[in-house]
């Protein structure tokens, strides 16, 4: 167990743009070890992870394996060198063969004259399907495994890539307890013990107790860096989740001081709302009121939101809009309703990056600087301008491009576009403050604030806890696609991050 | 290489076609300056008139991201129909087809969009539908239009030299020219092209949107259809079949990206004049008329590449 | 290679196949089947039904051989097809490919027109033809990251313009006996070109099941991110696959030109329908990934049969090509309509 390490990023930093993603970041990970992984969402776990398994190049630091520098040019040079990476998404191919999946890129051992010998790429399949379940066959399509069974064969896949390089590989494990019941993660667990006879595994989950239990040693990130390292036997939950959350920001930041309360009449109400991904979702927003709805990825937060938007159809339940009933039938039909929404993928959902300022600001209500159903460019140019001087968006004018602008600058377009409407009900914002600076972040709480101030209602899927907290009027909490607690949040009495963290693992 | 983003930034700002278009004026008339006599010109253009309107209309599907491969046939069937009907029923007839047009685009759109299979497939299977349909109506033989004729002749009048069927061709451009200015449509479509769920989440009917420019690239087939039919005084039912690669040629050397969003009408009327053109240029320097469909094969893959878009991670299928 | 990982398109995979859960395993082991085309079997089995009581004479022997005899040369063009389509692209130049390839042939051998007689070298050369095609259609779509159906169809009317380059005034008349013997001389009853389809298919079983390009085939077009992360070499196969099929529409064209003897720029009119109708009535996905060679067999032979029922019906021949493009419509949106989804885009 004392061995040198199998592999070791060192300074490691890794920057996009706006945002810092990695910084000065150390790790090792020695033989025959289980290495966890901690954080909140963007602490800095997938790009670490995906730096290990070659899907980026690191911006400065050294990577090295078995003692030497390495730099992989992509995933499958990165199974050459013995790395291998079960990914979060399933990666399995449906149409195919178990035994082509886990062998896949693999197969030349199995071929002769150029032809598929079947016999000897299921036998070989096989050997690394019995390392990790008794029950899987080499033969059947992937198409007829149950979720479980999936899971099981991609960490099959994963040895058999990772043995490729080095017959004692690194599997990385990202996530990989995110879709399974609970009695299919004990398998997956005896799994993974299984592995560290014969490998080194690094496994990243958001559930606490899961990590406590199945790991030997324990790296806790937090803002892109590594503030941690522990052993489970000898920490309690409770540390772990003080590391994880980390101190407060200086005050002012969140513009707290002009949080207002919120008034009695309830602007959003959903009812047992149900849909693929979330169930039995029942909470109120008042006007002027900023509920944050926190958990971890895959917890069903954004489906609710998108459910509400109409971007994702319900199965059950009900939204209530003003205390009218309201069935979303499409965006289209929720933004007529007075409700807008900032998606969390900026330049694939949120805006055409492609048009200037000015098209992406009239996108949604052209109206509002038209004239009639006529455009109306002088108008238009004069309302654009308006909003560009009021939420100081740098932009050498209204006809520059979005995609030349800073992504600060872009989600002020972006959340411009919804402010047109002197209608807007209900704002729903989905990470609204994801890569973007820090002086762009106060200017975004600055205008949630305000917003909520005028009686809007918002919905805030915040990108941290400490954001989650501070921003909103009450926390809710989900996971696994259920409400599991909600938190009042005044200016003076804000819930115990810890507290909240626990409800969302 | 090196030439290429330079190439693509004329290519979107519209400039290439005009350019390309003087070009071959200039040298079509070094080469015989008697082209250049207001007649010929004229006679040009009237040649063109077919060609330009399924050319708008495919760049208005080709606007959204979209393709319809079916434009062509319908306008074959449109010219059918017209011919077949014409003596009987009269003028309103002519009417009656370009509504019956605007009907199956809108349908074609319809089930695109309904049963979200792509475009192409599903306009390919409406090209057979509506080639069936040619058939069946004229019975595999040309059209003579003989009762009536004189409600359509008229299009191909010229009044001081300026041919009608150009100038009505203008103003339906103008039309376009003018919705896709004067309303947030043009500005919607562009935004489809460009990024379709970024659209879709701002609120903008997508759908339906797709489906009208499926509607107006029918509509503009049937129109199309009266002017052959005035010009040709005669539908087969294949007639205008021949238009559909000309046509598509025409949208994408005029600029119009095949992945949608960029583009516009002016540059299409360019596009279809330069392949117009190119067509009587070829005629004059005696080169076979064969090489006519290797040329537009050609200029299609040549234009493609030089405007693709190779930041793509993953391939298009 | 730096891959983007689209989250649009990760949101959709996040759930694969939970929809098929419901229904009860035994069925959907049949009706699901990937390996055998169940309903398109069944479809045949639906058209003989219903073709004894409109006209048993569509079940007599003769006419079953006349099915496979028409069926010969869009059941060769499907083999090249299906792994273009498995790859998720499509080939629409097909018909173009096949005046050009005919007319070349018809001209190497002997014939009335040309000097030339290269005798069954000729064969060759139409393969050559498609295939040289196949590479300028494959080579784009693959290094340019371009549609394949544009592309394609500048390629279909490159090949049809070297037809009629090469037509002249007249149709070259095929003298050469051996070569119209590929399509008259009988073997156990059926014509040379049914044994060569025969032989086309069972070459495209074995490229489909045992070689990498067949399996690949597969990869890339279950996902092509998958296939790039494993290091597969997405852009050479894709434009092997229309290099491939480039060279089956060659032979189809040879097939045809020797069974009407003489060399034509419309020789494949009308082929590209029954073709693609067929690989999709089959069950070969248009998105890729699903299908095969065995499918798109099948599904031909269901295209053949339709409009050799009509014709026995007594239909029109004109309502048959649209006939055939209803069915491109209604087969392409049945098998896609479970894939639907609000805010799904598709162009």
């Amino acid at each position: 167990m004392n061995d040198a390490p199998v592999m070791e990023v060192r300074q490691a930093t890794k920057s996009f743009p706006g945002v810092r993603a990695l910084n000065d970041v150390s790790i090792e990970i020695r033989p025959h070890e289980v290495l966890g992984l901690i954080g909140e969402n963007g602490a800095g776990k997938s790009t670490l992870l995906k730096i290990l398994c070659g899907l980026q190049r690191l911006d400065s630091g050294s990577l090295l394996l078995r003692g030497s520098e390495v730099a992989f040019q992509g995933v499958a040079d990165a199974n050459r060198g013995g790395v291998a990476m079960v990914f979060q998404e399933q990666s399995l191919l449906e149409n195919i063969t178990v035994a082509e999946n886990v062998l896949l890129g693999n197969e030349h051992p199995s071929l002769r004259f150029g032809l598929y010998r079947w016999r000897d790429m299921n036998r070989r399949a096989q050997k690394y399907l019995d390392l990790v379940s008794g029950s899987l066959r080499a033969a059947t399509p992937t198409s007829r495994l149950s979720f479980a069974k999936r899971q099981m064969v991609e960490v099959a896949k994963a040895l058999a890539s990772g043995s490729r390089g080095h017959n004692e590989p690194v599997v990385l494990l990202d996530e990989p307890t995110s879709v399974l019941e609970h009695s299919e993660i004990e398998t997956l667990f005896c799994v993974i013990r299984e592995l560290r006879t014969r490998a080194s595994v690094v496994f990243v989950s958001h559930r606490m107790e899961e990590v406590l239990e199945i790991c030997d040693r324990v790296y806790v990130m937090r803002d892109g860096g590594v503030v941690g390292e522990c052993r489970p036997s000898e920490v309690t939950t409770d540390q772990l989740f003080s590391m994880m959350v980390g101190q407060d920001l200086s005050a002012g930041y969140y513009d707290e001081s002009h949080q207002r309360p919120a008034r009695p009449q309830p602007r959003l109400e959903l009812r047992n709302l149900t849909g693929e991904n979330f169930h039995d979702v029942s909470f109120t927003i008042a006007r002027g009121e900023v509920v944050s709805l926190m958990g971890v990825q895959d917890s069903g937060r954004e489906d609710v939101a998108r459910a509400v938007f109409g971007a994702v159809p319900t199965k059950s339940g009900s939204i209530t809009l003003d205390g009218r009933r309201f069935v979303p039938r499409s965006p289209a039909h929720a933004v007529r309703a007075g409700i807008g929404y900032v998606p969390s993928e900026r330049k694939v959902d949120g805006s055409v990056i492609a048009m200037d300022v000015c098209e992406n600001l009239t996108l949604a209500h052209p109206r509002r600087v038209g004239r009639g159903p006529f455009t109306d460019p002088g108008r238009e140019r004069r309302t654009v301008q308006r909003w560009i001087d009021e939420l100081r968006v740098r932009t050498p004018s209204p006809y520059t491009p979005l995609r030349s602008l800073s992504g600060g600058n872009q989600q002020k377009v972006v959340l411009a576009k919804w402010l047109l409407d002197p209608d807007l009900r209900v704002l729903l914002l989905d990470t609204p403050t994801r890569g973007l600076d820090v002086g762009a972040k106060a200017d975004v709480y600055a205008l949630i604030r305000r917003l909520a101030a005028q009686g809007l209602a918002v919905l805030l899927l915040a990108d941290t806890l400490d954001e989650g907290i501070a921003m909103s009027h009450r926390v809710l909490t989900m996971k696994d696609g259920r409400l599991t607690a909600e938190f009042s949040s005044d200016v003076d009495a804000r819930p115990q991050r810890a507290d909240v963290l626990e409800r969302m693992v | 290489m090196a030439a290429t983003p330079r190439l693509r930034r004329l290519h979107e700002a519209g400039a290439a076609p005009l350019f390309v278009l003087v070009a071959l004026v200039v040298a079509v008339g070094a080469y015989d300056p008697s082209f250049l006599q207001p007649p010929s010109l004229a006679s040009l253009l009237e040649q063109a008139a077919p060609l330009t309107l399924l050319a708008l209309g495919q760049a208005m599907v080709v606007l959204t991201g979209r393709i319809d491969l079916a434009n062509a046939a319908l306008a074959s069937l449109a010219g059918v129909t017209l011919a077949h009907g014409l003596g009987t029923w009269g003028p309103a007839w002519i009417l009656v087809v370009v509504v019956g047009a605007t009907l199956c685009g809108l349908l074609v759109g319809v089930i695109h969009i309904t049963t979200q299979v792509p475009s192409f497939i599903i306009t390919l299977g409406f090209l057979g539908i509506f080639a069936g349909m040619s058939l069946s109506v004229s019975r595999a033989d040309s059209i003579l239009v003989v009762r009536g004729y004189g409600s359509i002749e008229w299009i191909f009048y010229r009044i001081f030299g300026v041919p009608l069927s150009y100038a009505a061709v203008l103003l339906v451009a103008l039309a376009l020219t003018a919705c896709m200015g004067a309303f947030p449509l043009g500005r919607r479509i562009r935004a489809i092209g460009l990024n379709e769920r970024a659209a879709a989440c701002s609120g903008i009917r997508t759908g339906w949107i797709v489906i009208a420019m499926f509607a107006t690239s029918g509509a503009l087939a049937g129109l199309a259809a009266v002017l052959q039919v005035a010009q040709l005084q005669s539908a087969g039912a294949t007639t205008s079949d021949a238009l559909l690669l000309p046509a598509i040629a025409a949208v994408i050397v005029g600029g119009t990206a095949i992945s949608g969003g960029v583009g516009g009408v002016g540059r299409t009327l360019c596009g279809a004049l330069v392949i117009a053109l190119l067509r009587v240029g070829l005629d004059l320097v005696g080169i076979d008329a064969a090489f006519q469909p290797i040329l537009y094969g050609g200029i299609v893959i040549l234009a493609i590449a030089a405007t693709a878009d190779r930041r793509r991670g993953t391939s298009v299928a | 290679m730096n891959v983007r990982l689209e989250p649009a398109r990760a949101h959709d995979r996040r759930t694969p196949g939970r929809t098929g859960h419901a229904v009860s395993r035994p069925v959907r082991s049949v009706l699901g089947s990937h390996t055998v085309p169940t309903p398109a079997l069944s479809v045949l089995a639906l058209i003989c039904l219903v073709m004894l009581f409109v006209n048993p004479a569509f079940l007599s022997p003769g006419n079953a051989g006349a099915v496979a005899e028409q069926s010969a040369v869009p059941a060769v063009l499907a083999v090249g097809l299906t792994f273009v389509i498995l790859m998720g692209g499509i080939d629409l130049s097909l018909e173009g490919i096949m005046a050009a390839a005919s007319m070349s042939t018809a001209l190497l051998v002997a014939n009335d027109h040309s000097g030339m007689n290269l005798g069954l070298w000729a064969i060759a050369v139409g393969c050559a033809v498609g295939a040289v095609l196949g590479l300028v259609a494959g080579t784009t779509v693959a290094l340019l990251r371009v549609p394949s159906f544009i592309v394609t169809i500048g390629t279909w009317q490159i090949g049809l313009g070297i037809a009629q380059l090469l037509f002249g005034e007249t149709p070259p008349r095929v003298t050469d006996e051996s070569f119209r013997g590929l399509a008259d001389s009988k073997a156990a009853g059926l014509p040379g070109i049914v044994w060569i389809a025969l032989l086309v298919v069972a070459l495209g079983l074995v490229l489909q099941h045992y070689t990498r390009f067949g399996r690949y085939a597969y990869v890339i077009g279950g996902s092509e991110e998958t296939a790039l992360l494993s290091g597969v070499p997405v852009r050479r196969y894709r434009a092997a696959s229309f290099v491939l099929a480039g060279a089956t529409a060659g032979l189809a064209a040879v097939m045809a030109t020797a069974r009407s003897g003489v060399g034509n720029v419309g020789i494949a009119t009308g082929l590209l329908f029954t073709t693609i109708a067929g690989v999709v009535i089959g069950g070969t996905f248009l998105t890729g990934g699903r299908g095969g060679v065995l499918h798109s067999l099948v599904g031909v032979i269901v295209m053949v049969a339709i409009g050799n029922a009509m014709v026995l019906a007594g239909i029109s021949s004109y309502v048959q090509q649209a006939v055939q493009g209803v069915i491109v419509v209604a087969a392409a949106s049945i098998t896609l309509w479970r894939a639907r989804e609000r805010m799904r885009v598709i162009k």
